[in-house]
């Protein structure tokens, strides 16, 4: 502004000047336009006494009303249909658990019963062994001598 | 709450002109309403159509829908009075207002989602009419020219966006302070004010045209 020479500085000013009341008329001529594009108080005083109108406010209350309810038991019904989903997986799923359980308990069984033959079949080995020794009267060297010879055997 | 005690403070309140009885039996209704007495709601209905076709003329010319929006702004408050807390947060006028001109921001903001291709501008001849009528206002008794200036002057404000439409005609219409209008609209004061200036800009920029067009050169 400073460097601006004396004339150029009253131009501007001229200019803002007349922007500023053609701003002031055109926010007049908004406002006359904003007064003519809104209805009397007579034309809002007859619509608003127009006849039905409170009957037509009370069948939209109901019927939003019943699209409320309807909404609400469709949403109940739709939980239903869930839970019964939820519920037979569920119960498909401690069916299938059970009958794994029930498998797992016969093998384990048959496990055990394997084992327990190999049990007594080596304790009986094992005691057969005893039964001999025993009775050939066989010392511990005699005893050792020959588990060497057996094994000594059973490597060839 | 019967019609006897309805009258009973209507009297009163015409009598004593007393803005505490009129604010009282509001609250009486509103209470008995929420509560789900349909004679409470009927009589609100009846104390409040005339505020809220008034606040819908000031957006649309129709009358079907004008009526189309106090149905909807009842509607909404039958569902929505148990969750209004009171005089202390906000005065029933202003909530039910806040309503109603909400209710036409949606309307016209489906309007120029529906019409935003058919909007034209004004021909030369209908901006200098409307130009002409709006500069002398004694043109405007003429049942005739009023319905027809009417018409232009809707086809003019429907250039404005939902938000500047509504914004202009709660301060130069409703005359509103931005703080009021804030309350209304549920923005800040702040956004009120910004909002204000940059409508205010487009609409001069619309007149601005029309002037141009209606032969005043600016």
């Amino acid at each position: 502004m400073i460097f601006r020479t004396g004339s150029k500085r009253k131009k501007q000013i001229i200019r803002l000047y007349r922007e500023r009341i053609l701003n002031k008329r055109f926010d007049e001529f908004g406002r006359a336009i904003f007064r003519r594009a809104q209805i009397s108080d007579a034309e809002a005083e007859e619509i608003a006494s127009s006849p039905f109108l409170y009957a037509r406010v009370r069948a939209r209350i109901n019927a939003e009303k019943d699209k409320r309810r309807s909404a609400l038991s469709e949403g109940w019904l739709e939980s239903l249909l869930a839970a019964r989903r939820i519920f037979t997986g569920m119960a498909l799923t401690a069916l299938a658990a059970i009958l794994v359980w029930l498998s797992m308990t016969v093998f384990i069984a048959n496990g055990r019963l394997t084992n327990a033959d190999d049990n007594a079949l080596a304790a009986n080995e094992s005691r057969f062994e005893q039964i001999v020794y025993t009775e050939n009267n066989a010392s511990d060297s005699e005893v050792l001598a020959t588990i060497t010879e057996q094994d000594e055997d059973e490597q060839r | 709450l019967t019609d006897g005690a309805v009258k009973k403070f209507d009297a009163v309140e015409h009598d004593a002109g007393d803005k505490a009885a009129h604010e009282t039996l509001d609250e009486r209704l509103i209470a008995s309403a929420a509560a789900g007495d349909e004679k409470a709601f009927e009589e609100l209905f009846n104390r409040y159509r005339l505020k809220v076709a008034r606040a819908a003329g000031r957006f649309f010319r129709e009358r079907a829908q004008i009526e189309e929006i106090v149905q909807e702004t009842f509607t909404k408050i039958y569902f929505a009075l148990p969750d209004y807390r009171g005089a202390s947060e906000k005065s029933f006028v202003s909530w039910l207002l806040s309503i109603a001109f909400n209710a036409c921001y949606d309307e016209l903001r489906r309007r120029k989602r529906r019409f935003e291709i058919a909007e034209s501008d004004l021909s030369e001849d209908e901006a200098k009419f409307l130009y002409a009528t709006l500069r002398d206002e004694s043109r405007a008794a003429d049942i005739e020219h009023l319905a027809v200036s009417r018409d232009l002057a809707h086809k003019l404000l429907a250039h404005l966006d939902a938000d500047d439409r509504l914004i202009l005609t709660l301060l130069n219409g409703e005359e509103l302070s931005a703080a009021e209008a804030a309350k209304i609209t549920g923005w800040s004061v702040a956004k009120v004010k910004v909002r204000a200036h940059r409508a205010r800009i487009a609409l001069r920029r619309i007149i601005r045209n029309l002037s141009d067009k209606g032969g005043y050169k600016s």
